[in-house]
């Protein structure tokens, strides 16, 4: 029974870690929300590992500055983010930045998104993503 | 559709779980990996609940009414008073999302009396709910006192909503916090549709700008309420919701984004043109007005 136990605790060991980790990336994603933008009042989290990828779509309002935070772990620029149009356009991915761990986009008229995130491989295999959305007043 | 898989938090473990207890093997790996998303959720291994999903912010919709030269409507904002009247969890969930959709809307307005009476209700609510203890205390201060002064409010409105929904979806609420987003939102709609019936331009693009969202919410509270919310007469209200949302048209128009990689910014020069016509813009009012009825309901 104790063996099964920590077994359990050993297979359960590193996702309680990236949960814990969760937090600490979410406080590091924040620093690139600085008043200017207000956040949306949601929390996007996930744990990604090797090659998966975390999506959601949202609308973005036209005459409206948004920001896109993204982190993933401790470390800036271990998040690739990638933003399309409703016909799968791709309008901007942070790839082709260095990974910048935050951008700011100017919309002329509303449309709806979907945003992709997924882990750097080269950098990182698993962790905790989290994004934050905000808009500038 | 492309094949991806995501793996929040919660849906994981419990899948993890579930293998272990089954001796099933839950969860099979391929090359081509499912994602997560909303509209990939189809399990019936676990009570699939850790998906992502957006709902634009109240808040932003509050700042157009408000900007928008629209006229204040306190009447038509929820009774800060009502939040000792609500008893169960999901009603107080709903009416935190509304009060603090009010309390942005007040402030905007200069009504800082009213903003700090939204304020009391929302901490009240926070606590009953759990969620208190996961909001920064100097936060909570700030946000205490700076109901009159709407340029720092709605940005601690924001952190406050964004914390408490980390804290809920961290510890596997998701019902609750799908709920308070529903709450916020209906509010929020419901007072842009009144300023839309009242003749205001912009208020009824952003009525009709809502359609994503219609269908999004009522997803995402389709996998994360239980049945007895979904046999709701709530919930069917909402489903109309979307059905009237339906008729909505859109058009859209791809255009090339713009990159300026020296101030990390892509200007989206896409195009979307909404119609809705009249009558679908009352019967969507009167189905926003309905549902926002039962939810703040005592």
């Amino acid at each position: 029974m104790k063996r099964l136990l920590f077994i359990i605790i050993l297979a359960f060991a590193p996702i309680w870690h990236l949960s814990a980790q969760c937090d600490s990336t979410a406080y590091l994603a924040r620093e690139f929300m600085n008043e200017t933008f207000i956040p949306d009042g949601q929390s996007y989290r996930a744990l990604i590992f090797d090659g998966q990828i975390a999506e959601f779509e949202t609308t973005f309002f036209g005459n409206s500055k948004y920001r896109i935070a993204a982190y993933s772990g401790l470390e800036e620029e271990q998040l690739i983010f990638s933003l399309y149009d409703q016909d799968n356009n791709l309008l901007f991915s942070n790839e082709e930045h260095q990974n910048s761990p935050y951008w700011d986009f100017e919309i002329e008229s509303t449309l709806d998104v979907r945003l992709e995130a997924k882990l750097d491989k080269t950098k990182q295999t698993s962790g905790c993503a989290v994004l934050i959305l905000g808009f500038e007043k | 559709m492309k094949n991806f898989r995501v793996v929040p938090i919660v849906l994981f473990s419990g899948i993890l779980l579930f293998a272990i207890s089954c001796g099933e093997k839950s969860l099979e790996k391929s090359e081509n990996t499912k994602s997560l998303s909303l509209d990939s959720v189809k399990s019936n291994i676990v009570n699939v609940s850790g998906v992502l999903f957006s709902i634009p912010s109240p808040i932003q919709t509050a700042i157009l009414i408000k900007e928008s030269e629209a006229e204040y409507r306190p009447e038509l904002l929820n009774d800060a008073k009502s939040y000792s009247n609500y008893e169960t969890n999901a009603q107080k969930a709903m009416n935190l999302g509304v009060y603090g959709t009010d309390m942005a809307y007040s402030s905007l307005y200069q009504d800082g009396q009213k903003a700090l009476s939204y304020f009391k209700a929302i901490d009240n609510l926070a606590k009953d709910l759990g969620i208190i203890s996961a909001i920064n205390p100097k936060l909570m201060k700030r946000l205490g006192a700076n109901a009159d002064n709407p340029d720092s409010l709605v940005y601690l409105i924001g952190r406050f909503y964004e914390e408490g929904d980390a804290y809920l979806k961290k510890n596997e609420r998701y019902d609750i916090a799908s709920l308070v987003i529903l709450g916020g939102w209906i509010e929020s709609s419901h007072l842009t549709a009144q300023s839309a019936i009242d003749g205001n331009k912009d208020a009824k693009n952003r009525v009709a700008q809502q359609k994503k969202s219609s269908s999004t919410i009522v997803k995402a509270l389709g996998i994360t309420t239980d049945d007895n919310f979904k046999k709701s007469e709530l919930y069917q209200v909402l489903d109309s919701i979307e059905e009237a949302y339906a008729n909505v048209q859109s058009t859209y128009a791809f255009e090339n984004p713009e990159t300026d990689p020296s101030k990390k910014v892509t200007a989206i020069k896409s195009k979307t043109d909404y119609q809705v016509s009249d009558s679908l813009l009352h019967s969507i009012a009167s189905l926003l007005e309905s549902a926002r009825t039962k939810i703040t309901a005592k």
